[in-house]
């Protein structure tokens, strides 16, 4: 019976994603003047090659991760609005982490690499962290104060990379280009899917763990249910505060990934939207774990596929962000509330029949 | 004239594989009050929410006024002059009165103006006509407990219901509250319309309904007129078994003397409140619990209870005074422990602190004992439904365990909460309208399992609007008016209700409380 209910709201929230794509299609016609070759390249594009496919699974990779670290604010009833600047300090991070321990390193790879990820991890942390203790100590709104704070991470991110640390012997805002083993070894070469995507499947699967799973999970996510009831019930406000911090450490270690994956180096802006994409991800999949991949594959598909769909058409590369706009409003506004209680209808009536007889 | 007939009305909830309502067929004529009566899950909700269109009923036809209605509309139900008042308050709190009144009818002007004055006019008039208590300018939010009631009808009465439907309506109301709610009811019923209320508490049906009819199990066991029926015969005729219940509610043994002994002469006091104070102005409160002994602090709603809840469970810490468990501060002990072992806390506001709705039964069952459970156990979660089944068998809850808390009737919700709070013993136990939404049988052992936690060394406070749930278990009872104490003093029983109400009301001088 919960299941029932539970796979019709999966149903539900199915239906919601292609009517979401059929409207993509539709706005691709209307967009664009050959209609005909926009919808292949959106639709089929990201899977004519191996290439194109696994440069999908790449860009969901840190999605992935940013997805999970929204999820798991949301377990605890906080809403971290700030993935996309955790990510950015992540981003700044990770690149630091790199610079400081010099062009020739004296440290293995294997040990490098995982300091620059906790690095960036620890700063996206850092960043949430603050919110945290704004809440606890003055009772400032979570989700004004990520948000915010966020942003301010965002300009002064783009300033650092841009600025001090400029790689000045390039034309672009960037930071200088990592060295060849400080980059996440490629899983399948010569396309960009690197072990950072493998990463963000472990850590789902890790999530879902953790949160179905563990004490701590249970506890998070009837935290959530209420502060009335998590006060009554003697679960502390550390775990709100835990959650929150947790979830800028995912967000941030995102940033780190983009960083010492597809792109190499910390380019100014790098992190575009994949922090609000995340939390999209998340909503998508009603904040559970494993839910986050499909859901996290589906966005990077949009945006794979408008990429796909710009370079050979006129249309615009933006096509996606409205096609992602379109899909989380017809996911968060419930909408096609009809099935169910069609459904319901039905069921009620197949009962009466065998009620008759009683 | 037959107001309204309903014929073979028949739900059946395949979430919880149970049969609410086997056809249940009732009349109600006009100028009559008919009470439907039945123990907790016995299907009295289910019953009035079909009648009032919310609920779909399998089979079944429903008449009013001679016209047949189309079944699980709302809007069809309404036009037909059924009003519906739903056991939970469903009041805008934002919106004056006058403005809840006319919500979802509203006069407009121009058209799509809302027409404020219209509304304030029309809703002086209704309460004028009825003789409501209700300044149809005041905000919702601020109306107490009573005056919601009352709102909730008059709005039923706006919306033109010649048949009110009301679901519990005494259930967050005193004694003396639910008493003018029934002369209301009653000059509502004088002036031709038909009323159907549902409620578990005996008692209130005798000197109301002009006739009762009795829910068991989804079947109307009996119809009967007033007078036809005492109060243990309707509870003989309530209750599953069938067996004679002891009316006037639970009994409890006291304690002898020899149980108090076992905690020593000079017993530490296990709650220790000193110096409080719950409103501006009001006087200082001082008292102590012993372990083993039941306090029962009675107060009419708005008169301080809810604060001293809050103190005593410690949501609120005190600016002056102090709440001490077994010597300790209470806002000084680690939250997680406190609610573990030392401190059992059933809240009043049910909705809120007390379950997380969408949250499994289980997992609302075992939050306080969450840490007896280890790694394996969260992993493989069996023994966690085993655990939380068990506990909720204790207060004959059975059912799947992985049900949503929140799609439990009010009265198993309740039973939830007892079996999660009194499921062994605590050094102090703060229960608030404990037995608030439970039928007597499921009162019954409540109060034994109180009374049994008392005997095994619990300092238990009780919090009632009710003077008659304190008098069968409480050792001693303790009147708060205007968050003062008025009266603190030995329980003297039924005897006593007269004068200890007279200082719930405030029309007898308060006591000196050493």
């Amino acid at each position: 019976m919960r299941s029932r209910a539970r796979s019709e709201a999966w149903l539900a929230r199915i239906a919601a994603l292609s009517l979401a794509l059929a409207l993509a299609a539709a706005y691709a016609v209307l967009a664009s003047s050959e209609p005909r070759r926009a919808l292949a390249a959106f639709f089929i594009g990201p899977f004519s090659s191996p290439y194109t496919f696994f440069a999908l699974l790449e860009n969901a990779g840190p999605l992935l991760v940013c997805a999970l670290g929204a999820a798991i604010a949301f377990r605890s009833g906080a809403f971290n609005l700030g993935g996309e600047g955790q990510a950015a300090v992540g981003c700044l991070a990770s690149a630091l982490v790199l610079r400081a321990l010099g062009p020739s390193p004296s440290l293995e790879p294997g040990l490098a690499l995982p300091l620059a990820l906790l690095g960036a991890a620890a700063a996206g942390a850092a960043l949430a962290s603050l919110s945290a203790f704004a809440e606890s100590w003055s009772g400032a709104e979570i989700l004004l104060t990520t948000f915010l704070l966020s942003q301010a991470a965002l300009i002064t991110v783009d300033w650092a990379i841009g600025g001090p640390f400029r790689d000045l012997g390039s034309n672009l805002l960037a930071m200088a280009p990592l060295p060849g083993q400080y980059r996440l070894p490629r899983l399948a070469p010569p396309s960009p899917l690197s072990l950072g995507a493998a990463l963000a499947l472990g850590l789902a699967l890790a999530a879902s763990l953790f949160v179905g799973r563990t004490r701590l999970g249970y506890e998070l996510s009837l935290y959530g249910r209420g502060p009335g009831f998590a006060r009554a019930s003697g679960l502390g406000k550390a775990l709100g505060s835990g959650a929150l911090i947790l979830s800028g450490a995912l967000s941030g270690l995102a940033g780190g990934l983009l960083v010492l994956g597809q792109a190499g180096r910390a380019v100014e802006g790098m992190t575009g939207g994949v922090g609000w994409n995340g939390l999209a991800a998340a909503l998508i999949a009603n904040n559970a774990p494993l839910a986050a991949i499909p859901s996290a594959l589906f966005l990077s598909w949009l945006d794979a596929g408008a990429r796909q769909a710009s370079i050979v058409s006129d249309l615009s590369p933006d096509a996606s962000t409205v096609m992602k706009a379109v899909a989380l409003l017809l996911i968060t506004a419930r909408y096609l509330p009809g099935i169910g209680t069609w459904r319901k209808r039905r069921l009620a009536r197949g009962r009466t029949g065998q009620g008759a007889g009683q | 004239m037959e107001m309204l007939s309903a014929r073979g009305l028949t739900k059946y909830f395949s979430e919880t594989a149970t049969l609410a309502n086997d056809g249940v067929s009732l009349g109600l004529a006009a100028g009559e009050i008919k009470a439907v009566v039945g123990e907790n899950g016995a299907g009295k909700s289910t019953f009035a929410r079909m009648i009032a269109g919310l609920l779909v009923p399998d089979s079944g036809a429903l008449w009013v006024r001679g016209r047949r209605l189309r079944l699980g509309s709302v809007r069809e139900a309404e036009a037909a002059g059924i009003g519906y008042v739903p056991q939970q308050s469903l009041l805008a709190d934002g919106l004056s009165v006058a403005e809840n009144l006319s919500l979802g009818s509203e006069q407009r002007r121009m058209g799509f103006l809302f027409d404020r004055k219209r509304a304030q006019v029309e809703a002086a008039a209704l309460v004028e006509r009825f003789g409501f208590h209700l300044d149809p300018g005041a905000r919702a939010s601020d109306l107490s407990p009573p005056e919601r009631r009352q709102a909730e009808i008059a709005r039923a009465l706006a919306r033109g219901g010649e048949v009110l439907v009301l679901d519990e309506p005494t259930s967050i109301l005193s004694e003396s509250e639910a008493g003018s709610l029934f002369s209301l009811l009653r000059r509502l019923a004088d002036s031709g319309k038909a009323v159907l209320f549902i409620t578990h508490r005996v008692a209130e049906v005798l000197g109301v309904a002009d006739s009762i009819a009795v829910l068991r199990e989804g079947r109307v066991v009996a119809e009967l007129a007033a007078g036809a029926v005492g109060e243990a015969g309707l509870s003989r005729l309530m209750s599953r078994s069938g067996s004679p219940l002891s009316v006037g509610g639970p009994a409890r043994h006291r304690p002898e003397s020899g149980t108090r002994a076992r905690f020593g002469g000079e017993e530490e006091a296990a709650l220790k409140v000193s110096g409080l104070l719950l409103a501006r102005g009001s006087r200082q409160l001082s008292f102590s619990v012993a372990p083993g002994e039941i306090l029962g602090i009675a107060a009419l709603a708005g008169n301080g209870l809810g604060r001293l809840e809050d103190y005593l469970s410690g949501f609120l810490t005190p600016t002056q005074g102090s709440v001490r468990i077994g010597g300790r501060e209470l806002g000084g002990i680690p939250r997680g422990r406190l609610r573990a072992e030392e401190l059992a806390y059933v809240p009043a506001d049910r909705e809120g602190r007390a379950l997380a709705a969408s949250a499994s039964l289980r997992d609302n069952i075992l939050v306080l004992r969450r840490r007896e459970y280890g790694l394996v156990d969260f992993a493989l979660k069996r023994s966690l439904s085993e655990g939380a089944a068990a506990m909720a068998s204790a207060f004959s809850l059975s059912t799947d365990t992985g049900i949503a808390a929140g799609s439990l009737s009010g009265g198993n919700r309740q039973r939830l909460v007892l079996a999660r709070e009194l499921d062994r013993t605590r050094k102090v136990a703060i229960l608030a309208e404990p037995f608030q939404n439970l039928d007597l049988a499921a009162q019954e052992s409540a109060a034994r399992r109180i009374a049994e936690l008392a005997e095994e060394g619990s300092a238990i406070v009780l919090l009632s609007s009710s003077l008659d749930e304190l008098f069968p278990i409480a050792d001693r009872i303790a009147i708060l008016y205007r968050g003062s104490l008025v009266h603190l003093g030995g329980n003297e029983g039924q005897g006593s209700a007269h004068a200890l109400l007279a200082l719930m009301t405030g029309s007898a001088p308060a006591e000196d409380i050493a």
